[in-house]
């Protein structure tokens, strides 16, 4: 069951084309992360599916109930935008009892409800404060606390931990995870290692479309790739005759093993070590699978080479 | 979902975040000020005029002014003049009766609201369209009842500083005035209060729709300006006899669009005779609200 299904979905601004026929699907359930360069159209599809923005062409499933209707949605899908300020003047507390009784919870509940999200970002303390008075960090704070108010089922996070010291980042690392299985959370963010820490799913933009998307495990190729770091030369002889269904890639220092579908990065480990350890070649590290980073890279490249053949 | 429950949240959230705001504090100087030296002249130079009347008389001058103008108003000549003035009998004899301070307040009220309203209000929207505040909102309900909220938390403010510039008022003539009839000033403030508020519903709803149709707080301040000047200027010459005589049929027909024709008929002494420009007025804020808002609807947020 999808939480989210986009299929064509385009989106100009004046000439320049900011989605070029997206399409995405997100399961229920999973805490994915969307990542893209700048101008990959990451906020403009976050508006588009939390209502805010008006798509050109394009079909969008919320919850397997069509579109963002504040009618069917409001309170199931909630959104911390990118770049939007707090009203100023209200107490932080004030403001999530409003938002809280603007989706539908009654007085009682909001203000329990604004109480959990306040200790959820660590805020607490800061109830009665107004927001022009919190530092841009603690704001911040307050718009993810803001998306979590009520007992939302898909979350859209646009780059929620820019501005946060590392403590909070960490935090929030850890209430993301916590909410995997018990509502869907997308995650927007240009730092792929916390992306890779946090998300079990990953949609990659690029100009407008989709390309490359998957669980964590599938887009990093944990279950099929070997890195290998040694010194000296790699036995690579040996190795083709032990694994000869594989794929092996050799750079100064460094063994890169890709297995055919069907073939564990465990075997791959098991049978490489034994070959290495033969020929006493001295191994210094071994990683499964590839950083996010690298695959987005990797991906990234594969794009501009298919634009110039193209 | 409830919109109508929504629309009430979003007003009261608006009116309580206006009024912690510095704008309303320099809102409520510029009203309350405003007519609290407006006042202050106006019985400095109703002073002067009785001090004028006395010594024509013959008689001892008074130590505080008021002490002739109710037997001034009474006098046929006012009765005269006035009706003259207003080319409407029925209509003068019911400005006669009104508290002199109350009517200073009405009259000055209904020319000052709508620069007011459209200079402080017609960037309720677009300031958040623009800060991007709006969007906490908009996904939690319809643009409709948010922007419907907005209005409301705007008439809110408006009915705060219309009811602080008349307390001022009669604080004023409370002090200032020799027998100063204290619950029938009261009590003529508040209704001339309430026809203002009224009125000035009809250029709220103009400022709140302009408002709606660009992201800009400049862009949105300009158009209300534009549209204040443009309706004003409309409105008069619906109201011009010698352009009438060109469109004897078309002018009168539009010219109930326009709210400074209806300005007179406030002060009409009948209910029933103020009720349809009453109603013209709120059906005129919803109009123009409703247009920007037919902008707004089909646009990004």
């Amino acid at each position: 069951m999808s939480a989210l299904r986009i299929k064509g979905l385009r989106k100009a601004y004046g000439s320049v084309q900011a989605l070029r026929g997206l399409a995405i699907d997100v399961p229920k359930g999973v805490v994915c992360g969307l990542v893209g360069p700048n101008g990959a159209g990451k906020t403009t599809a976050f508006g588009i599916i939390g209502g805010v923005l008006k798509p050109d062409a394009g079909e969008v499933d919320l919850l397997g109930a069509g579109r963002f209707d504040p009618a069917v949605h409001a309170g199931r899908v909630t959104l911390l935008p990118q770049d939007c300020e707090l009203n100023p003047h209200t107490a932080v507390e004030d403001l999530l009892v409003f938002y809280g009784r603007l989706q539908g919870l009654s007085r009682a509940r909001a203000h329990k409800d604004a109480s959990r999200c306040l200790e959820l970002v660590d805020l607490a303390d800061r109830r009665r404060m107004r927001i022009k008075q919190l530092s841009h960090g603690m704001r911040r704070r307050v718009a993810v606390a803001q998306a979590f108010v009520g007992d939302p089922e898909l979350v859209l996070l646009d780059e929620p931990t820019s501005g946060l010291d590392p403590s909070q980042v960490i935090r929030l690392r850890e209430l993301f995870q916590a909410q995997r299985g018990q509502r869907t959370l997308i995650i927007s963010s240009h730092v792929l290692h916390e992306l890779q820490a946090t998300c079990d799913h990953v949609v990659m933009m690029e100009a407008g479309v989709c390309t490359l998307s998957g669980s964590i495990d599938e887009v990093t190729r944990i279950g099929q790739r070997v890195t290998i770091r040694i010194q000296g030369d790699a036995p690579l002889a040996a190795l083709r005759a032990a694994l000869p269904e594989v794929q092996i890639a050799e750079e100064p220092g460094t063994l890169v093993l890709i297995g055919p579908v069907g073939v564990s990065s465990t075997e791959l480990n098991k049978v490489a070590l034994r070959v290495l350890l033969d020929h006493e070649v001295p191994i210094e590290a071994v990683e499964r699978g590839q950083s996010l980073e690298a695959r987005w890279l990797d991906s990234r490249k594969q794009a501009t080479e298919a634009d110039e053949v193209a | 979902m409830n919109a109508f429950r929504d629309a009430a949240l979003v007003a009261a959230f608006d009116l309580a975040e206006s009024v912690r705001s510095r704008k309303f504090l320099a809102l409520l100087v510029l009203h309350v000020l405003g007519a609290v030296v407006g006042t202050l002249l106006f019985v400095e130079v109703l002073g002067e005029f009785e001090a004028v009347v006395a010594d024509q008389l013959g008689v001892a001058e008074t130590y505080k002014p008021g002490t002739l103008t109710d037997e001034l108003m009474a006098t046929p000549e006012v009765l005269e003049v006035l009706s003259g003035m207003l080319n409407d009998e029925a209509l003068a004899s019911e400005l006669i009766t009104v508290p002199p301070l109350a009517l200073f307040y009405g009259w000055i009220a209904l020319f000052f609201l709508p620069a007011l309203i459209v200079f402080t209000s017609s960037d309720a929207i677009s300031s958040e369209l623009s800060s991007g505040s709006a969007r906490y909102a908009l996904f939690r309900t319809t643009r409709l009842a948010w922007a419907v909220g907005k209005l409301g938390g705007q008439a809110g403010l408006l009915a705060i500083l219309t009811a602080l510039g008349a307390v001022g008022v009669w604080i004023v003539g409370a002090v200032s005035l020799a027998g100063f009839d204290h619950a029938g000033t009261a009590w003529w403030l508040a209704r001339l209060g309430a026809r203002a508020f009224v009125y000035g519903f009809a250029f709220l709803g103009l400022a709140l729709g302009v408002s709606q149709m660009t992201r800009s707080v400049n862009g949105s301040r300009a158009l209300g300006l534009v549209a204040l000047i443009a309706i004003g200027i409309l409105g008069g010459i619906t109201m011009w006899n010698e352009a009438i005589e060109y469109a004897p049929v078309a002018l009168p027909a539009i010219q109930p669009l326009f709210p400074a024709t209806h300005r007179l008929t406030l002060w009409q002494p009948e209910f029933a005779a103020r009720l349809p420009s009453l109603a013209m007025l709120l059906a005129l804020g919803g109009l123009y609200f409703g247009v920007g808002h037919a902008v707004m609807v089909r646009r990004d947020a």
